[in-house]
Parts: structure tokens; sequence; C-alpha cells
């Protein structure tokens, strides 16, 4: 562990880290850049440094970038990358209402949080926790994915059916395009323009993004409304008393990042969505959630930061990468000489205790970097709406675009543009319909290859140990919200 | 009463699904039950129930005199300027590969200035050709990401810029 410590004892690596972490963020925050773009593009930098060197600076813009995503996501209801979805729910009320600058801390302090608890999680049950990953198969993430979608119901503050509805109109919106088992056709009108599928990025940039300009377009100005609170722009520190005090949401998001992270092609979108079910399903105020609620940044940012190092635990000691930056950085292994696997553990351990420790600092400078980075962009929210409104219709375009670098995916954006704002006035959730489109893919996957491998057998689902206690966690998840609604009823009848 | 014509759309949308899904040929294995139609049959038709639900329980507060969202009057200057929105990006998209990023992205950035509230057209053009240029300058030159680049002359002049 000393060791690992002792690999930043110069400056070069601690120069790395820094700008490793910078340049993270700001490519997280950048609509359009995902993670692990930022990670790929700085790839060529670290070429001529040394195998840990490089290793750090890899991780540190992992760091940055999963944090990074917030940023837009709080301060224009743009997420910049597809773990911030869920960030959006509450950071954007929140910057609203005036907070920005302490929604931007929490997302900063939770995802401190979630990275170093996953880096530390890493360290002590990587062998362990990579040989239950490694069970993972088809009917767990069947078993996943419903869990994930039970929180469907936790999710509606208002209600219940609207949710629901909402969540099964994005699993259907899921399954357009070619069907990847049997290569059919599904409801793309014999089109090639709809066989790629809808990909959630622009959908969830026009019903976030886009609806918000059409909301604010066609709210008649008001001469006698009082001004709304503008933020300053700074970032407001959110220190260990916070930390503290909610100590139960920043562990639990922390351990569903790390657990999911673990769980290959899972990652930091679908650990933020189970975690803020889980905050609001356990909240005693789950009204609040979704109208600028601070455990809710809390339990979205924390949980995508801690599938870093999730994620990193089946590449480091299996071999076997997770998901695309992972699979990245096992190229960087190679290109440096080292055998990610068992071997690597055993052969040079100061190599996991200085990723630990990457995460570590990393994660403790997205403090420094974030304020400084946060107050650039939170001045976005001191300008005229005319600047503002127009920055987020054009990196609406140009986000969608880049996703795939095709007009396709701007139109299929103005599509839900549209149906987000219809869906949101008349009290639908916009939310459950993101995580039905997120979730439906892995759900139907999983359903039917274990059903194929099972020649048909659907008893297997129950007779996988591991599969028959997440769909148990989920049935209870999805009954939570009735049973506590039924159980308030009876309350307030009996007074 | 526009939300009942909502919540006609989307039972629509879901009986779509729901009579598309049987309609899609088996191609997969023996062992695969469900077929590729499987899913979208059963979530149309959980959505539709829910639905038939929500439009009962709404059509009886209505007959209460009680409404769950209020419909506020459509405000006539509002609607104009989303149409034009609506307008815009369809133009962008349409005309992108031709006119090309750069070119295209000014003009949408300048209008949408204007349609937002920003009276002052020379801060406005210089604002629409500074932010492109950041735009170009971070996708198309730093990232690498491929821009459209128009045609003919706009094309030429692309490449001195991404």
């Amino acid at each position: 562990m000393l060791q690992g410590l002792l690999n930043f004892a110069n400056f070069q690596t601690l120069l790395f880290l820094v700008v490793g972490t910078a340049w993270g963020m700001l490519a997280g925050a950048l609509p359009g850049i995902s993670a692990s773009l930022a990670v790929i593009l700085i790839m060529p930098f670290t070429y001529s440094m040394g195998a840990v060197q490089s290793i750090i600076a890899l991780v540190a813009v992992y760091v940055g970038g999963m944090c990074g995503g917030s940023i837009s996501a709080i301060l224009l209801r743009t997420p910049g990358t597809p773990s911030a979805v869920v960030t959006v729910f509450d950071g954007y009320p929140m910057a609203k209402n005036g907070q920005a600058g302490k929604a931007l801390g929490l997302a900063i302090a939770a995802s401190a949080v979630g990275g170093i608890i996953s880096g530390i999680a890493m360290v002590i049950f990587a062998p362990l926790l990579s040989q239950v990953a490694m069970k993972f198969q088809s009917g767990e993430f069947f078993a996943l994915g419903l869990l994930g979608l039970s929180c469907t119901a936790s999710m509606a503050t208002k209600n219940w059916k609207k949710a629901l509805i909402s969540g099964c109109f994005g699993v259907l919106i899921s399954t357009i395009g070619l069907d990847y088992m049997s290569g059919a056709n599904r409801f793309t009108f014999g089109t090639t323009w709809l066989a790629d599928g809808i990909d959630f990025v622009p959908v969830m940039i026009g019903a976030y993004a886009f609806a918000e300009v059409y909301r604010n377009v066609l709210k008649k100005p008001d001469p006698d409304a009082p001004k709304a609170e503008v933020s300053n722009g700074d970032m407001e520190f959110i220190g260990p008393a916070h930390i503290l005090k909610e100590w139960v949401t920043y562990l639990k998001s922390s351990i569903i990042g790390t657990v999911v992270g673990i769980i290959p092609a899972a990652g930091g979108s679908i650990a933020s969505f189970i975690s803020y079910g889980e905050a609001v399903r356990s909240s005693k105020h789950p009204e609040t959630f979704g109208k600028g609620e601070e455990l809710g940044i809390v339990a979205s940012e924390a949980a995508n930061n801690a599938a870093v190092g999730g994620s990193l635990v089946p590449t480091i000691c299996l071999g076997i990468p997770g998901g695309t930056v992972t699979a990245i950085m096992l190229s960087a292994f190679t290109m440096h000489g080292l055998v990610a696997g068992p071997t690597l553990i055993r052969n040079q351990p100061d190599l996991l205790f200085s990723i630990l420790w990457a995460i570590v600092f990393a994660s403790l400078l997205l403090y420094v970097i974030g304020k400084i980075l946060a107050k650039q962009f939170a001045k976005v929210s001191q300008l005229d709406y005319s600047l503002v409104g127009a920055m987020m219709l054009v990196l609406g375009i140009v986000g969608s675009y880049t996703l795939k670098g095709n007009v396709r995916e701007v139109a299929i954006m103005l599509v839900f543009s549209l149906i987000g704002l219809v869906m949101e006035h008349y009290g639908y959730s916009v939310a459950t319909m993101i995580l039905g489109l997120v979730l439906g893919p892995i759900t139907e996957k999983g359903f039917r290859k274990q059903l194929i491998i099972s020649r048909g057998d659907w008893t297997i689902f129950f007779r996988k140990p591991i599969c028959l206690i997440i769909l148990i966690v989920a049935v209870i998840s999805f009954a939570m919200p009735f049973i506590r609604s039924a159980r308030k009823k009876k309350a307030e009848g009996s007074k | 009463m526009l939300e009942m014509v909502f919540n006609g759309v989307l039972a629509a949308i879901f009986l779509f699904f729901i009579i598309g899904g049987t309609q899609i040929p088996r191609l997969s294995r023996p062992a695969d039950i469900v077929e590729a139609g499987g899913f979208p049959i059963v979530f149309g038709a959980i959505g539709l129930i829910l639905l038939i639900f929500e439009i009962i329980s709404q059509a009886k507060k209505l007959r209460k005199g009680e409404r769950e969202t209020e419909e506020a009057p459509l405000y006539p200057a509002g609607a104009a300027k989303l149409a034009v929105i609506l307008a815009m990006t369809i133009a962008y998209i349409l005309l992108v590969k031709t006119a090309g990023f750069a070119i295209l992205t000014v003009c949408y950035t300048f209008a949408a200035l204007f349609l937002l509230g920003s009276k002052k057209p020379l801060f406005n053009a210089v604002f629409a050709v500074l932010a492109t240029l950041v735009l170009v300058l971070i996708f198309g030159r730093f990232f690498g990401i491929t821009l459209p680049r128009g045609v003919g002359v706009i094309k030429d002049l692309s490449f001195y810029l991404y």
C-alpha cells in the first residue's frame, strides 16, 4: 500500500493526476463527450508515460469524467454524460431555486465519497467481488434490469399509474429497431432509418433540455413576478458534517454503485437509476424527490462515481473489461506490458494500490477543480435567458449529433422534445420513460438469452440463487411504495 | 379535456405496439419462447391496462368537476415562438449536410437569440459567430468529430476551420 502511495511522490505523476482529473471534468461537462471518449482522447498522451503513470492518468480522467457530467446536468438541464441523467431530476430544480452552488457542491461531495468508497472496496474485496460478478449471466441481468424497473413506482411522486405508464412507454421505445437475437425488424416501418434503434441520449436531451426551452417560451411574461434568485456561481463546500449527517444515503449509494459497476456491461447509468430509486423508496419524504431534493443528487452522483472503482475490479482481477472505459484501460495495460488478471495482483500489488490512491486523490481533487470549473459554468445561470436558452438549443443539437455523427439523432431529439413537453404537462414522468428506455434492452436480452440457454425452462430464474435474491428485492422494491401508501392511509383513517 | 386526447394518443401507441408485436415474423430459435414480439406485447398490454384505469379515474374526476392538471390557456406568442423553434430545427436537420455545420450553426444561434428575446443584432451576430467558433474548435478540431462540411465552396472553406 505504501509502495502504491510512493508512486505519487514525483512531480510528473501528480501533474498527470491533476491534468487528467481536470480534463475528465471538462470533457464530462460537455454534452456529447462521454467519459469513454475523454479517456480515448487522452490515450495517445499516455504512450510515452510509464505503466503506473499512464494508468493513474487514465483513472483520473475516468473519475473526473463521471463527475463532470453533473455540472451541465445541474446548470443547463443537459447531462454531460449518460450517467448524469438522474442528477438532472433534482439538480436542475435546485439550480432553478437559486441553489446551483449547493447542488454542484453536493454532486462533487457525493462523487468524491462514492469514488473513495469504491476504491477502498476495490482493494479489499477485489478478488471476491470479481468471482461473484462472473456468476452474473443472462438471468441475473434480467433480474437486475427488473430491479431497476421496479424503481418506477418509487419514482412516482404524484401519480403511480402515470409513472408506470411512462416506464412502459420507455420500454416500448427501446424495442424499436433490429432485434438483436432474431434480426427481425421491429416497428421500423420497413425503413433502415429506425433499424439502429433509439438511443436514450438524444431522447434525454430532447425531453429535458429542449423541452425546458419550450416551457420558458410558452410562459407568458409576467412583469410583476418576483425575480428568481440567481446563484452567484460559487460552488458551496459540502464537507464532512453533511456527509456524516446523511451517511446512510452516501454509503448505500456508494455500495450500490460499486456492486453495479463490477457487473460487466452495467455501469454508472444503471447504478444511478437503481440508487436513486432506492433513495426515494427509503425516504420519509419521497414526494420531495424530483423537486430539488438534495439526497437525490447524492444518490445519483455517489453511485455513478462508485461505479468507477467497481468497474475496475473485473478488469484488474480477471482481465475482463466491463465496459468501454475499462476496455480502453485494458489496452493501456497491454501496451505497457502488463497482463491483467490474478497474476497481476500477485506480481504487482503496488499497481492495485496505485489505482486506489489515484481514485482517492482524483476524488479529492474534484473539490478543487470542480470549484474552478463550476464557477465558470455557473456564470451561465447569471446570463440573460436568451443566451442560456440559445446555448441549450445549440448544445442540444451538437450533443445529439456528435453521439453517432448523424442528423438522425437530432431528429429523434426533436421528436422527444415535444413528447417530453406534453408528458410533463400532463403529469407523466419523463424520468421513468428514460428508465424504461435504458433498462428495457438489458431486461429483454437477459430474459430471452436465459430462456434459450435453459431451453425454454422458466423455472431457471428461481433456481439461480443470485437471480432469485435480486428478483425478491425487485418485488419488495416495487411493492414498498404501495405498502407505505396503504399504511399511511390506514394511519390517517384511524386518526 | 386535452389530456384525454393525449391519453387517447398514448392508448393508440400502446395498441400499435401490441398489434405490431403479434405481426413480427418468428425468426429466432425454438427455445426463445417470447420471440421478438414478446416484450412489446407484454409492456404494451401493461401500459394499456394502466392507461384505461387512468382514463376511468380521470373521467370520474371530470364528472365531479375536479381537475388533476390545470390546463393553462395557450399563450399565442409563446406557441408561435415554439413553432418557429421547431421549424428552425427541422430546417437545420434538412440543410446541415448542404450548408455545413459552421454556417448553419451561426444562423441558428443568431435566430434563437433573437427569438428568445435578445434584440441586439450586433451582439447576437458576434455571439453566434464566437459560440460557433468555440463549438467547431472543441468538437471539430480538438475532439476530431466529423462535423458536416456542406457542399461546394462551403466544403472547401470548412477545411480551414475543422
